[in-house]
């Protein structure tokens, strides 16, 4: 009788797992065609890297580390890099400050018009950099409606130059990216219920104290991985750097695009690109090191917001 | 301790009205439900009193003093929340602690009220355990414990058990009774599950559409329902309706449609000829042999459907009008077959008379389901 | 008040053309026209590699129109030439990105030695006898000209009372700080205003670098990559000189932009001149088509037409004495023979192009 009862159960535990072991064969054909599209290009363009450049797209047979040891020793290429990090790193730190008070405002908003606003930030996503770029020059150019406004109040008598330096590129990198912090934040805080600031709330919290020890320590891990996102884009930024810099910033893409398009030497631009893929990847771990370390199991935590 | 008053206290949103013109005293050290349908403003109500809703008009006071206008860290109160909001990322022993340390008690004070609560709650092993690694009933009582932690004048529960499973729901609530004996502390305890309600309390607060229906102990709202809805709402009961053909004194006489009459207690004051609803526990009906006069009241029918519960039998008899009445027997007064015709009888004195038009509530209780609050 | 009032005009014509240029600039991809079933075409794909905006356009409606007629189907792979010739190059042993395509003088020269291009039948063109010897070269067939010197705010330059700028360095003026843009290294008038720095400081092809002190002096406030970009910024007033070509100063004074063009001497010739190069892909599946192209583009018609829209001198003889009387070009372009033949053409056989481009990039202050 007992026997009897378990059999049905068995035969659809057996079923069941038979068809989730279809279901990760199913999984397997995406994930190659994935491998091959992510790896194979960034193994090629590794492998370019360790050898010599015989220019018009063309690399010599025999491997050579000689490209790494010109990169990492020229004080020009070490200087791009650090311009390329601070202006991302910065770009990424006025983004939080940006997107965190917005999105925990719209994640806590009510209303049926934050999913059209989250909608209508999806859109800018895919709205290409150049029209957002031209766009800004309309408003912080020096005939732009910042300047004019400043003359016509007659607190300034020359236009302030913002655009066509480091700063344009900083704006420029802080538009980039900031709509996807924006939803990327909003969903972190959707995650946390509003329940929990109302306990805070009611056992005697001030407004402060629920947001810094409950909300910002739920939040972290999804801040870490959002602004690690933001900085990896900010890092390849290409356009921005060009048209906000006015050909006068050139961060470490540019300098890519420059060896690969003009002097066309696929060697040193696969260097370039391997050196800065290998410094992104750095930035990334080291920071995930950094917070674990400091934050113990509470991130861990943190990940699994209990909603009953 | 402290007792808590509404005064006239209203709140729309929008132009919907969510709570109405709400009076009420909740006394000292008293355990209060506020019972009432998904919907009908309970929460609003409760989170009114925490300060996380600002009423629309009216004033209320814990203790006396008028909190209307206090935002909720000022207002010294407990609340369990119904998905319990335990911090995730801390601690049972930091979230018990969690309103001491905001109100900057000192830590060793601060880690022996924790201890003690642990205790009062019966979980001082877990006390280094984190929210996800505990049991719904194990959660739950940690936020019992964080909101007693810092001794609030009122503790507010919003559907603090509608999360666990049966068994375990019964074994909280003899759990929460035993403890809020011990604390004497006044608390208002929101649910939508009238059981509950009435296991629970010395006083029950019916809500429907934002009002207040009835206030009253278990028993009152059983046997003495101030309307149709609270009469529905608890328990289960039949409903016919006619006309007022006859009143005397507190008595009336009602015409049903099959020119039958059927006489009880008038609810409110009758008028002959107006519309009534009568209302009839289904305990209090009998299957009658034809002919007997022992019941004042008597209907025939014909019986459409018998359920067995051990010491108790439903029937389902269909009236000459057509409507069903569900009649409770106990087991040892006989068997009846389906479809055999019977007598119905059953005494005025247990017959409520509600005058008026059927309500909505009403009109949904008297479909042809019987007591529709059996489903 | 009448700096609003300019204000709010800028603007329009900023937003006017911000539509089409963002386009432009931001679809380095295929962008195609109807075409017929039938004709001496029929069934070929054309694809031709040139810039986008409204040069693309003129391509479409002059050349891409007659070609369709005949059954091709032309599609146009924009962007600016080098990164064209990067295209080609990357699809180096496979099909070709192109067919034809538009570059410029030193780009080209690489791409022959590595058979990349294939020679010219000229056979195919009969369109191309009546063009001048020079342009008839063996990889590449000259379709027209711009002419390069300082695009300047006509307007401007009178309310500051400064002159039309016959050398290259009085762009370095105080009163133009952070007004002037000069062509960066990707684009086509890079050579030719580097070159005429590079002579007034003494210097010559051998040596580029001397110009590089005298444009640290300039500082620019922008080295321009987009032409499209650059003249929203002349009709914004953001910019107000800059070495561009005579092409783009047409187009602007044709929107009501107040530009107008000066001519610099290059050591003894007068004003520069980049040739506009076709070339056809060596891997291409469509010859004839691609051919077919070029000789379209080289008709007498089409090369008045074309010269006319886009500011840029024809090859052809008679297209080019036709567009001399043309009131719109006249004072902005240069015509006659003698005036062709005296405009400065960059020797990219004497620039070390790799020791420029490390220079450009490092020592120029940014
Ligand atoms: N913030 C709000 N805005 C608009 N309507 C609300 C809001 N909160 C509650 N309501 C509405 O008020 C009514 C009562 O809600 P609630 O107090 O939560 O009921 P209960 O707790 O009794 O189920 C419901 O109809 C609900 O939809
Ligand atoms: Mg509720």
């Amino acid at each position: 009788m007992a026997a009897g009862a378990r059999r049905p159960s068995a035969d659809h535990a057996d079923l069941a797992s038979e068809r989730s072991r279809l279901w990760r064969l199913l999984l397997w054909p995406p994930f190659v065609i994935a491998l091959a599209l992510l790896v194979l290009p960034q193994a090629v363009f590794v492998w370019m890297s360790f050898h010599k450049s015989l220019g018009m797209g063309l690399v010599s047979d025999f491997l050579t580390i000689e490209n790494y040891r010109r990169v990492l020793t020229d004080p020009f290429y070490l200087h791009a890099m650090w311009m390329t990090f601070y202006l991302s790193l910065g770009a990424t730190l006025i983004n939080l400050a940006l997107a965190l008070p917005t999105a925990y405002y719209l994640a806590r908003l009510r209303s049926r018009w934050v999913s059209y606003f989250v909608v209508l930030l999806l859109v800018s996503l895919f709205v290409t950099v150049v029209i957002k770029v031209l766009a800004l020059y309309l408003v912080l150019g020096k005939e732009g409606m910042i300047n004019h406004t400043l003359r016509a109040l007659y607190l300034i008598s020359e236009p302030v130059q913002m655009l066509n330096s480091q700063l344009g590129v900083l704006i420029g990198l802080v538009q980039y990216t900031l709509p996807l912090l924006v939803m990327l934040m909003i969903g972190v805080f959707q995650t946390i219920p509003s329940s929990l600031e109302d306990a805070a709330e009611v056992h005697g919290a001030t407004w402060f104290s629920s947001l810094s020890r409950v909300v910002l320590p739920l939040a972290w891990p999804g801040v870490i991985a959002g602004s690690l996102i933001v900085f990896n884009m900010n890092m390849g930024a290409f356009t921005s750097a060009v048209l906000l810099g006015g050909g006068r910033v050139l961060t470490f893409p540019v300098l890519i695009h420059r060896k690969v398009i003009l002097d066309v030497d696929y060697a040193m631009g696969a260097t370039l690109s391997t050196v800065l893929l290998v410094f992104v990847l750095l930035v990334n771990l080291a920071s995930v090191l950094l917070l674990r370390e400091r934050r113990g199991s509470g991130s861990q935590r943190a990940a699994t917001v209990h909603v009953s | 301790m402290a007792g808590v008053v509404f005064e006239g206290v209203s709140k729309l949103f929008g132009d919907i009205a969510v709570v109405r013109d709400l009076n009420l005293e909740v006394r000292e050290s008293e355990f209060l439900v506020l019972l009432g349908p998904s919907g009908c403003g309970k929460t609003t109500t409760l989170r009114m009193v925490a300060g996380f809703i600002v009423p629309s008009a009216g004033t209320i006071r814990i203790g006396g003093e008028d909190v209307t206008r206090l935002p909720p860290r000022a207002r010294n109160i407990g609340m369990v929340f119904q998905d319990y909001a335990l911090f995730p990322n801390m601690t049972v022993a930091e979230n018990i602690g969690f309103g001491l340390r905001e109100r900057k008690v000192e830590k060793s004070a601060l880690d022996r009220r924790v201890a003690e609560l642990l205790e009062l709650i019966r979980l001082p092993h877990l006390a280094g355990r984190f929210p996800s690694e505990l049991s719904g009933g194990q959660q739950q009582r940690v936020a019992l414990a964080r909101a007693l932690a810092y001794s609030p004048r009122v503790l507010l529960m919003d559907e603090p058990l509608g999360a666990l499973d049966l068994k375990l729901r019964e074994a909280m609530q003899i759990e929460l009774h035993r403890m809020q004996r011990e604390l004497r502390i006044t608390t208002i305890f929101v649910t939508h599950d009238q059981e509950e309600a009435m296991g629970l309390s010395d006083r029950i607060v019916v809500m429907a559409d934002g009002q207040v229906q009835q206030v009253g102990s278990p028993e009152d709202l059983y046997t003495r329902p101030a309307n149709p809805f609270v009469a529905n709402f608890i328990g289960k009961i039949n409903f016919l309706s006619g006309e007022v053909a006859a009143v005397e004194g507190g008595r009336c006489t009602v015409r049903l449609a099959d020119q039958a009459t059927v006489s009880g207690i008038a609810q409110d004051r009758c008028q002959a000829g107006q519309r009534a609803q009568i209302a009839i526990r289904p305990e209090a009906l009998r299957l009658i042999e034809p002919g007997s006069a022992e019941f004042a009241n008597r209907l025939p029918g014909r019986v459409k459907r018998r359920r067995f519960f051990g010491n108790i039998v439903h029937y389902s008899v269909a009236t000459a009008s057509g409507q069903e009445l569900l009649v409770e027997s106990t087991t040892g007064a006989g068997t009846v077959a389906l479809e055999q015709t019977v007598w119905i009888g059953w005494q005025p004195e247990l017959t409520l008379i509600y005058p008026g038009a059927a309500t909505a509530h009403a009109a949904q209780a008297a479909s042809p389901s019987p007591a529709g609050s059996l489903a | 008040m009448s700096a609003s009032a300019g204000y709010r005009i800028a603007r329009r014509q900023a937003i006017k053309t911000l539509g089409a240029g963002a386009a432009a600039l931001s679809m380095p991809s295929i962008l195609s026209g109807a075409y017929a079933q039938t004709g001496d075409l029929a069934g070929q794909t054309v694809k031709i590699g040139t810039w986008g905006g409204s040069w693309r356009d003129a391509l479409e409606k002059h050349i891409g129109s007659k070609l369709a007629a005949r059954g091709a189907k032309v599609e146009y792979v924009i962007d600016t030439p080098s990164g064209n010739v990067a295209k080609l190059v990357a699809a180096r042993g496979r099909d070709a990105p192109f067919d034809g395509f538009e570059t410029a003088p030193e780009l080209l020269p690489p791409l022959a030695k590595a058979n990349m291009v294939m020679k010219l039948d000229y056979a195919k063109m009969p369109n191309s006898k009546a063009l001048p010897a020079f342009a008839r070269g063996d990889y590449h067939v000259v379709t027209g000209a711009t002419l390069d010197g300082i695009v300047y705010n006509e307007a401007k330059f009178k309310e500051l009372g400064i002159e039309p700028p016959k050398h290259y360095s009085e762009l370095d003026n105080p009163k133009l700080k952070g007004r002037v843009a000069f062509p960066d290294i990707a684009h086509s008038q890079h050579y030719n205003a580097v070159l005429g720095v590079a002579l007034e400081a003494g210097g010559d092809e051998a040596s580029m670098a001397k110009a590089i002190p005298v444009i640290n002096k300039i500082a620019p406030a922008q080295f321009y990559n987009a032409s499209v970009d650059l003249g929203n910024k002349f009709s914004s007033g953001e910019v107000w000189a800059a070495p561009w070509h005579a092409g783009w100063a047409v187009r602007l004074k044709r929107t009501g932009v107040p530009v107008a063009m000066s001519y610099q001497k290059f050591g003894a010739k007068f004003g520069a001149m980049l040739p506009v190069y076709y070339s056809v892909s060596a891997s291409t599946k469509s010859q004839a088509g691609a051919l077919a192209f070029a000789d379209t583009y080289l008709s007498p018609d089409v090369q008045f037409e074309f010269g006319k829209f886009t500011g840029s001198v024809p090859m052809d003889p008679a297209a080019r004495a036709k567009m001399a009387q043309d009131p719109e070009s006249k004072g902005f372009l240069m015509f006659s023979d003698a005036e062709l033949n005296n405009a400065k053409e960059v020797d990219f056989s004497k620039i070390d192009l790799a020791a420029w481009r490390e220079a450009w990039t490092r020592d120029i202050k940014r």
